[in-house]
């Protein structure tokens, strides 16, 4: 079975709700978010000779933690096996017992989903898909907290049935193209949303997601 | 600059590893061209002991690196990645170099022992720099994943050993020099200043050339500018100190300064590769 994320960016407003208590939930430090919202923006305007003015600038909201990815960059790269795909769920887990806390899976990750924890525990650590939760039936701690319902998280087919033509495969801006890692998630793109080679935009708000 | 300071204790791994291994070619190129007779041995020997130092703080170094140390035997547990054949291999050639001396200490290196030693140590001094390198070879960072990256490590070894190996030599009072060691140390050492030079430079101009939707590669590569000068001077005057050395006059004061250049070259160089840390997405 594999759980996926889906993402509903014609809802979200950008008001990480998510973030907040997904780190509120699970008492993240100061430097760490297993969710994070990036703000995307792009576009330009222009005076025209009768002197109105057009313009095509966007922006739209991203929010996004591990995606369990079916082929992980950082399973690959982890020197000790403690970074893993549960065969179980296909969630992809940090086995805190083996971590070293080397950091070559936040390097690998495209996403940028582990974060090495240097004050409390020692080692990597990201978004597990609410591992406790969601073997005990529970929605995900994001979903329930999204105000907007724009979050949506359950086994793959659960979640395509539920959303049919709506649900696309990620390949939109600022994210990679789905095919490096194949990430377990689907996303109703916004109007305005930009494919993954997109030029006219970038990440505005890098200090809160780094 | 924010990646490269983030990385420091790899930096100085990678730095004081590939200067501390790369000496053992030179002691290799020594042994293999002269006959230094027992008394010399034995100072060499004992001298020996500076790179391995060097190789143990670079071993410290790299343990500064992890969040867990004591969770470090665990990296037997993935034997094909990356980092675990890095380790590997870094920790056979130390292995063997501890095994070199102590034979040595005890009298039990008869010198054909010695001569495949040192020759196995002088390769596995090279295979320490292109794991090194190929540690990096993380796909979702191309600027890493580029075959510069093992190239430029193989490069510092080879021009980074160069002072330490004559270091040894001159402490250990070993002259004069033969013209074929001499030669040979200058033919390896320009291999590893075209080979380090080539890849910092091509890392550097690929870094340049990508723009993705966090990060821009030129204004990255422009922040890491002054430490590709500092590496450029640096291990220029290195080099130019030990030919002086090998040819004109040498002292240890002299080789000190230019074992102390190229750590601080091939430092630099070390902080431009993790500055230029550029993933394809986020």
């Amino acid at each position: 079975m594999a759980y996926t994320f889906y993402f509903d960016a014609s809802r979200c407003t950008g008001c990480k709700t998510c973030q907040t208590a997904c780190k509120d939930y699970y008492d993240l430090p100061l430097d760490i978010d297993y969710r994070r919202v990036y703000d995307y923006e792009g576009g330009s305007w222009e005076v025209k000779e009768d002197g109105t003015v057009s313009q095509d600038a966007y922006a739209y909201h991203l929010s996004i933690s591990c995606n369990h990815c079916e082929k992980p960059a950082c399973t690959a790269v982890c020197p000790t096996t403690a970074m893993h795909k549960d065969p179980e769920t296909g969630l992809v887990l940090v086995d805190g017992t083996k971590c070293i806390g080397c950091g070559y899976c936040r390097m690998a990750c495209p996403y940028d989903a582990p974060r090495i924890d240097r004050s409390e525990k020692m080692q990597s650590r990201k978004c597990d898909g609410c591992y406790e939760r969601t073997i005990a039936g529970k929605q995900t701690i994001c979903v329930e907290a999204c105000p907007l319902r724009a979050l949506d998280f359950g086994p793959y087919e659960e979640i395509h049935e539920k959303y049919g033509d709506k649900a696309k495969a990620p390949n939109y801006a600022p994210m990679p193209d789905m095919t490096v890692t194949i990430p377990n998630l689907l996303v109703h793109p916004c109007p305005s949303m930009k494919p993954v080679d997109d030029t006219t935009g970038k990440v505005v708000n890098l200090k809160e997601v780094r | 600059m924010e990646h490269a300071l983030a990385e420091l204790p790899l930096a100085l791994f990678t730095t004081i590893g590939a200067v501390g291994v790369g000496s053992f070619i030179y002691l290799c190129l020594a042994i293999f061209t002269h006959s230094f007779g027992e008394e010399g041995l034995k100072r060499l020997d004992k001298f020996t002991l500076v790179p391995l130092v060097l190789l143990i703080v670079a071993t410290i170094c790299a343990f500064f690196h992890l969040s867990q140390p004591l969770h470090a035997p665990f990296i037997l547990l993935h034997i094909l990645s990356p980092m675990t054949i890095e380790i590997l291999v870094f920790g056979v050639v130390v292995g063997f170099i501890v095994v070199y001396l102590l034979l040595a200490k005890f009298n039990k290196l008869p010198a054909v022992l010695r001569k495949v030693l040192i020759a196995l140590i002088a390769l596995g001094a090279i295979a320490v720099g292109i794991f090194m390198g190929l540690a990096y070879k993380v796909s979702t960072i191309p600027v890493w994943a580029a075959p510069h990256t093992p190239i430029m490590m193989v490069g510092f070894v080879l021009a980074g050993g160069t002072s330490l190996g004559l270091l040894v030599l001159k402490l250990a009072k070993l002259e004069p020099l033969s013209q074929g060691f001499k030669l040979a140390t200058v033919i390896v050492m320009l291999i590893g200043l075209a080979l380090s030079a080539y890849g910092v430079f091509s890392l550097y101009t690929m870094a340049q050339g990508i723009t993705t939707h966090i990060a821009n590669g030129a204004e990255m590569a422009a922040e890491m500018f002054p430490c590709v000068v500092v590496f450029g001077i640096c291990i220029a005057l290195s080099a130019i100190l030990n030919l002086v050395a090998l040819f004109k006059n040498s002292n240890v004061a002299l080789l000190s300064v230019s074992v102390i250049l190229a750590l601080v070259g091939i430092f630099a160089a070390r902080l431009v590769f993790y500055g230029l840390q550029i993933s394809i997405a986020l």
